[in-house]
């Protein structure tokens, strides 16, 4: 027998959950909850087989209520059911400690599986939700190589195009009204973030990268 | 001939009025972005009345006369009226989702700006088949949550307004962040325009990004001329402590089938 607790704060959705796992010879719905702080008690009380979870709780954050879930009742599977199945939920919701994730338009048999599979330790996407797409979307998180010119700030820029055509310390802070000092700092900053020593190697950088000012 | 224009201010503007003035913003300065920024306001909502009026109000509509076909009919012939209304159902339900999430990028308050901005990214070049290349650095930290509505709204106005302007079919967004800026960059290479007419037009997109960076204490730049593309530059001080991303996640899932 599979023992589930229902977390969702519409009753009349809870009401739909229940009647659908009920109709399953091996399923028992043992605890209902209306908010986070209810669900977090009662499934440490009855200590269910299977969590089902709406992600959108009225008091708490449904990611925090996961992780918190997970370190109080460990044994307990989370299956969250809901309404936004955007890659980064899903990703979240997996790496907070659920087992499954289901969309609230999925057919009920999806659902279903998903209970099943999760009491049986198994992680379970139901379609349209994928492995594959949620290993994509994790790739595009990751931090990208960015061109260090791209990361000078403006004023760097402008510091930098006015460095190119020859002007010096003095010049550059009478052009742009700030301190020779402030030059001094953009400029070391600058250096330092292209990775450049000396006015050779910025020249050479300014013709690889074609920002060398005309007639120069 | 690239034209520049400068918007600077040193720290946020809500903290202290100045007399006559809001930190070196000049008064009139200051209520034209306010006036921008109730303008806004009203497109948007004018836009969300008549979603929830035209597709909302029409579906449900229909689908109260299916029910009620399907009420009146014999109960072995109700399967295809019943079917009707079901996908009627899914398709409200996309669509209400969908709105939500475009009036308030749910994802932004609880995942974070970066998630928020890959979604807006996957919505948008889904609508406009614009591809969005994107480049970031440093986003995995959490955002006061001014700097992360900021820094999304600027990127949505300006990527609206390559969709709306710029006849091409890729824009490139750079985000990055040190210790104490965030930094912004939308770019596309399609037809640019002659800003001293957009400013004198009071062009709403581009100063609409002007006002959500100056309220946040920013500086933005725009550069763009005919023919030359358009870039838009923005600079966000971080101006709270950076609070770390949870840590101690599970890696359940890093560890399973990889």
């Amino acid at each position: 027998m599979i023992t589930v607790t229902l977390a969702d704060d519409h009753h009349i959705v809870r009401r739909g959950i229940k009647a659908l796992l009920e109709a399953e010879p091996d399923m028992r719905v043992v605890g209902e909850a209306g908010c986070g702080m209810e669900a977090s008690q009662i499934t440490q009380k009855t200590k269910p087989d299977v969590l089902v979870l709406d992600l959108m709780m009225p008091d708490i954050n449904g990611l925090k209520l996961i992780s918190q879930i997970k370190k109080r009742s460990p044994d307990t599977a989370i299956v969250v059911l809901s309404m936004y199945g955007n890659d980064c939920y899903v990703l979240e919701a997996l790496q907070a400690g659920a087992k499954a994730y289901v969309l609230k338009d999925s057919p009920q048999d999806e659902f279903v599986r998903a209970v099943r599979e999760a009491a049986a330790g198994h992680r379970y996407l139901a379609p349209p939700l994928s492995d594959r797409a949620i290993e994509a979307y994790m790739l595009k998180t990751e931090d990208t190589k960015l061109d260090p010119y791209d990361m000078l700030t403006l004023r760097e820029r402008e510091v930098l195009h006015l460095l190119i055509q020859g002007s010096t310390n003095a010049e550059i802070s009478e052009h742009l009204c700030i301190s020779r000092r402030t030059v001094e700092v953009h400029r070391a900053r600058i250096m330092k973030k292209l990775g450049l020593h000396g006015r050779t190697e910025l020249i050479h950088y300014a013709i690889l990268r074609g920002i060398l000012p005309d007639g120069k | 001939m690239i034209q520049v224009i400068w918007v600077k201010s040193k720290s946020s503007v809500i903290d202290k009025p100045v007399k006559g003035k809001y930190h070196g913003l000049p008064m009139d300065e200051m209520l034209s972005l306010a006036r921008n920024l109730v303008n806004v306001q009203e497109d948007d909502r004018r836009v969300i009345a008549r979603e929830l009026h035209d597709r909302i109000g029409q579906s449900l509509t229909v689908l109260k006369l299916l029910l009620s076909e399907a009420i009146n009919l014999p109960a072995d012939k109700t399967g295809a009226t019943l079917g009707e209304a079901q996908s009627l159902v899914n398709e409200l339900m996309s669509l209400v989702r969908y709105l939500s999430l475009e009036l308030r990028p749910k994802m932004l308050d609880d995942l974070g700006l970066l998630p928020a901005l890959l979604y807006l990214f996957e919505s948008y070049s889904s609508h406009t088949h614009i591809n969005v290349k994107f480049e970031h650095y440093g986003l995995h930290k959490k955002f006061t949550p001014e700097i992360g509505i900021a820094a999304y709204r600027i990127v949505q106005e300006a990527l609206d307004n390559v969709a709306r302007h710029s006849g091409v079919s890729e824009a490139k967004v750079l985000a990055w962040s040190d210790r104490k800026v965030l930094f912004i960059r939308i770019e596309d290479l399609g037809k640019g325009f002659n800003l001293a007419e957009a400013h004198g037009n009071n062009s709403s997109g581009l100063n609409n990004i002007h006002g959500r960076a100056i309220l946040v204490g920013g500086k933005l730049t725009v550069q763009s001329a005919p023919g030359r593309g358009t870039i838009i530059n923005a600079e966000l001080p971080i101006i709270t402590r950076i609070k770390k991303e949870t840590q101690g996640k599970s890696d359940d899932y890093r560890n399973t089938g990889r």
